[in-house]
């Protein structure tokens, strides 16, 4: 399994930091309140061992929200709440605005989940392509529920996964989730590359 | 695909599309848009979209078109939380009303970067679902009062009930020490009289019984005993209990226990109650001069059935669904003794408290039996 140095992790966590940061910015603005976002732990995993290390999370309904990405680093990426706890996150958001009150996931609220997790995946990937300097695509977000093993399906099997605990803070209440990259074994390898590159040119 | 063809798809499709230059100028503006925006082709392209549109400087918009041309992201503005991010107008209305989702895509063309947003009008989804929300809080705000209703309904029918029970039982103890004979010798003609008072006392209060019981079901205060019993002696000492009832409705119960004892872990009073009740219907509901038979078998995955059987008119079909349920009553049979139709409620009710299972068999005009089945104590499998 992929291991890290301490710099490496402290790096790699610092960039993706700062992306979760414009994010928790940006959902500020929408919701017309502060939203912070922080990633207390990264770390690497294989696609077997994926449910052992979402911990926090009842890994038998969940909700998430995959964007693909391609280019000079290509894989997908993933955000995953608790099925339940992702209602409440959509329902504590847009109370400001619509004040829904009902106990259905409807279509506008799965779009709205959607957009959430669309904001906090690019923040992530632009901060690692921009700071790293890879030329990357993402595409549009997918909403899905249910088991960790629909949604992570066979095809993804021979990919290594990089997995960070995401807090989302909102209104005094923390919402627990993750975001995992599914990537496959040389696209690791030059991740943990640009890594060193990046931190090879900081002047010491 | 020819090269016409495909821009006459594009321009003409049901979807708005924009593509825009990496400084934001609009090099695509299809017809759904021109329509939707009141904005012809002619004016819009080759203009920055902050020029057509001046509020969208600094929006979510035109920060999702920066992102997808310098860092190849893809962006969904859902109509959540940008209801209209571009003015466009569904109907004559002045005012922008077309509700909008926006999905922002990067597309890199000879060494180029542009940015393609397309436009899906939501609003009648949204007002559906509008729509929706608020049946949907009517309903539950209709089940509320509903089940408050209900609630208030229960409560004063058991606190009747308790009212009523006190003074019948005394009645009922003074009809019953009067025909024993300890006020002295009653004339035959007052007899009679007072025979009837006191059979209609004892069935009032057995359906005050039967009202408690249900309340303290639905409360989930009903208390049950258990202790280990022998169904064949307890089957045994009801059956006798309710001979006289037999003869009253010209029928005998006939008990056929078993060899072995018959061990379960029951509420003795509640196990006694269900047979009573069966056995109550199945006099009722027989043909005159019949025996109602009480049958004690083992039967499969180590359960004991008890069951009732008579001879009579039997089930009717379109009673059989819904027999176990609150107030249902089988309408012109040849009993005249009514009841209130929540016998066998009850009894289905103490059945799943014992975990046990209570069902029915019935031929018209032929044999109906009931019968509960209960699980056998440890060791007498």
């Amino acid at each position: 399994m992929t291991i890290l140095t301490d710099l490496q992790h402290d790096t790699l966590t610092e960039i993706i930091n700062i992306g979760m940061g414009s994010a928790a910015a940006a959902l500020s603005t929408m919701v017309k309140d502060e939203v912070s976002i922080s990633v207390p732990d990264i770390s690497f995993s294989s696609i077997d061992a994926i449910k052992d290390n979402l911990n926090e999370l009842d890994t038998s309904n969940l909700a998430s929200v995959r964007q693909g990405f391609d280019g000079e680093l290509s894989g997908d990426a993933i955000l995953l709440f608790s099925g339940d706890k992702s209602l409440e996150i959509v329902r504590m958001l847009l109370a400001n605005t619509l004040g829904i009150n009902d106990n259905d996931f409807s279509d506008f609220e799965q779009e709205a989940l959607s957009e959430i997790g669309n904001i906090i995946l690019n923040a992530g990937l632009s901060a690692i392509a921009n700071t790293l300097r890879f030329d990357v695509n993402s595409s549009l977000p997918i909403y899905k529920q249910g088991d960790i093993d629909r949604l992570v399906t066979s095809d993804d099997k021979s990919q290594t996964v990089l997995i960070l605990r995401v807090d989302l803070n909102l209104e005094n209440k923390q919402i627990k989730g993750y975001v995992v990259y599914l990537m496959d074994i040389l696209a690791i390898d030059q991740l943990i590359e640009h890594i060193d590159r990046y931190i090879n040119s900081i002047p010491n | 695909m020819h090269e016409a063809l495909l821009k006459q798809i594009v321009l003409s499709t049901d979807i708005g599309m924009i593509v825009v230059t990496a400084d934001s100028s609009v090099v695509l503006w299809n017809q759904w848009i021109e329509k939707t925006s009141r904005l012809s082709a002619d004016k819009a392209i080759g203009h920055q979209l902050s020029q057509l549109f001046p509020h969208l400087t600094g929006s979510r918009l035109e920060q999702a078109i920066d992102d997808a041309i310098n860092n190849g992201t893809s962006a969904l503005l859902s109509s959540a939380w940008n209801l209209y991010s571009l003015p466009l107008f569904k109907t004559e209305s002045e005012d922008a009303d077309l509700l909008q989702s926006l999905m922002i895509k990067p597309i890199t063309f000879n060494d180029e970067s542009y940015c393609l947003i397309e436009i899906f009008d939501v609003t009648n989804s949204h007002n559906r679902e509008a729509l929706l929300r608020e049946k949907s809080k009517e309903s539950e705000q209709a089940l509320d009062a509903a089940e408050t209703a209900s609630r208030a309904k229960t409560e004063y029918v058991s606190t009747v009930s308790h009212e009523l029970r006190t003074p019948l039982t005394s009645i009922n103890g003074s009809l019953g020490l009067i025909l024993g004979g300890v006020v002295g010798e009653i004339p035959e003609k007052a007899r009679g009289l007072i025979e009837v008072a006191s059979s209609n006392t004892t069935r009032l209060l057995s359906i005050i019984n039967d009202l408690l019981d249900i309340e303290k079901i639905e409360a989930g205060k009903m208390e049950f005993i258990f202790s280990q019993v022998d169904l064949n002696v307890l089957c045994s000492h009801v059956v006798e209990q309710n001979q006289n009832y037999a003869q009253a409705h010209n029928v005998c119960f006939e008990f056929m226990p078993t060899k072995q004892p018959m061990l379960v872990s029951a509420d003795t009073h509640r196990i006694s109650q269900v047979l009573s009740n069966l056995l109550s219907n199945a006099a009722k509901f027989s043909f005159s001069n019949h025996a109602v038979t009480v049958k004690l078998n083992k039967i499969e995955n180590d359960y004991c059935r008890v069951a009732v059987t008579n001879h009579g008119s039997g089930i009717p079909e379109n009673y059989r669904d819904n027999l176990f349920d609150k107030f249902i009553q089988v309408k012109g049979s040849q009993s005249s003794s009514k009841g209130t139709g929540l016998g066998l409620n009850i009894c289905r009710a103490i059945m799943n408290q014992h975990h046990g299972h209570i069902g029915f068999d019935s031929v018209l005009n032929d044999t109906t039996s009931f019968y509960f089945d209960l699980k056998l104590a440890d060791g007498y499998h």
